[in-house]
């Protein structure tokens, strides 16, 4: 009697750990939070074969200086300023404001045509040097223009 | 060495020529060029050789009168030959190439007038001091 009621014991042990371990796995389980955590970020370790080429940072260019433009005045038999420095590439004009005419001229170089009151004449200066200049009309009338 | 009627002419150039530019460094703006002086100095002196020249200059009462006409016409010959510059060779305005004379209006009768009367004065005191300080021999 004794070991029909132990055996009948064991079996149904047995049996209820099978029903229990079926109900686990049949059961829908809970997300696992540690699966389903977003990776952390991976650190790259990048291996450089090659040296990464630097950024190519355009040096400064040097600009073109910009041409100054000077007025010289011509007035009472007279170049105003008489004696002018200026830069390689700068423009001289001549403003004439005289009752009379004149002209401005530096022998083989520039030469302009007879100017009355009001009329202008320039002269791009792309040489350095000195540059003697007069009226053909009245040879007193005198200036210089000193490029360098 | 050399006779009284050229050293009467260039004494007269030499005055003209300096009487000239103390007027044109005291009242006209701007001084005249060197080329300018030279033509005068040669001017005069031809005027003034021709002056001397003249036989009956020495037989004449009214020298002084006659210095100054010389004089008129030697102004006369120098403002052609500028007008004649301005208008044939430089291409210019008309009367351009003048200075101005302190105190009068350009390209007035008065303008004119004090250039042309101006130069004959300077050649006469020089024609009048050759007179009377250099005697013609003959």
């Amino acid at each position: 009697m004794f070991k029909f009621f132990t055996i009948l014991f064991v079996g149904l042990v047995l049996l209820g750990n099978g029903c229990a371990k079926q109900a686990k796995v049949s059961e829908p389980t809970a997300p696992s939070t540690a699966i389903n955590q977003p990776m952390a970020p991976v650190e790259k370790t990048e291996t450089n074969f090659l040296p990464k080429p630097k950024p190519v940072i355009p040096a400064d260019t040097p600009k073109a200086p910009t041409a100054t433009v000077y007025t010289v005045k011509v007035s009472n038999f007279s170049f105003s300023p008489a004696k002018l420095t200026i830069n390689k590439g700068d423009k001289v004009i001549w403003q004439h404001d005289d009752a009379v005419a004149h002209t401005i001229v530096s022998v083989g170089n520039f030469s302009s045509p007879v100017l009355s009151r009001g009329d202008k004449f320039d002269f791009v200066f792309n040489q350095a040097g000195e540059f003697n200049y007069y009226c053909s009309i009245h040879p007193s009338m005198t200036g210089k223009i000193i490029v360098k | 060495m050399f006779d009284s009627i050229f050293k009467r002419a260039l004494l007269v150039a030499i005055v003209t020529d300096a009487v000239d530019f103390l007027f044109h460094f005291f009242f006209t703006n701007p001084m005249e060029s060197l080329t300018y002086f030279v033509i005068k100095f040669l001017l005069a002196f031809t005027v003034a050789t021709g002056l001397f020249s003249w036989r009956s200059y020495s037989q004449r009462s009214k020298k002084i009168l006659i210095i100054f006409i010389t004089g008129l016409i030697f102004s006369t010959l120098m403002s052609a030959y500028y007008r004649a510059w301005e208008l044939g060779e430089a291409r210019v305005p008309f009367g351009s190439r003048a200075p101005d004379i302190i105190g009068i209006t350009r390209y007035s009768i008065m303008f004119s007038l004090v250039w042309w009367l101006g130069h004959a004065t300077f050649f006469s005191i020089g024609a009048w001091l050759a007179w009377r300080i250099i005697k013609q021999k003959g």
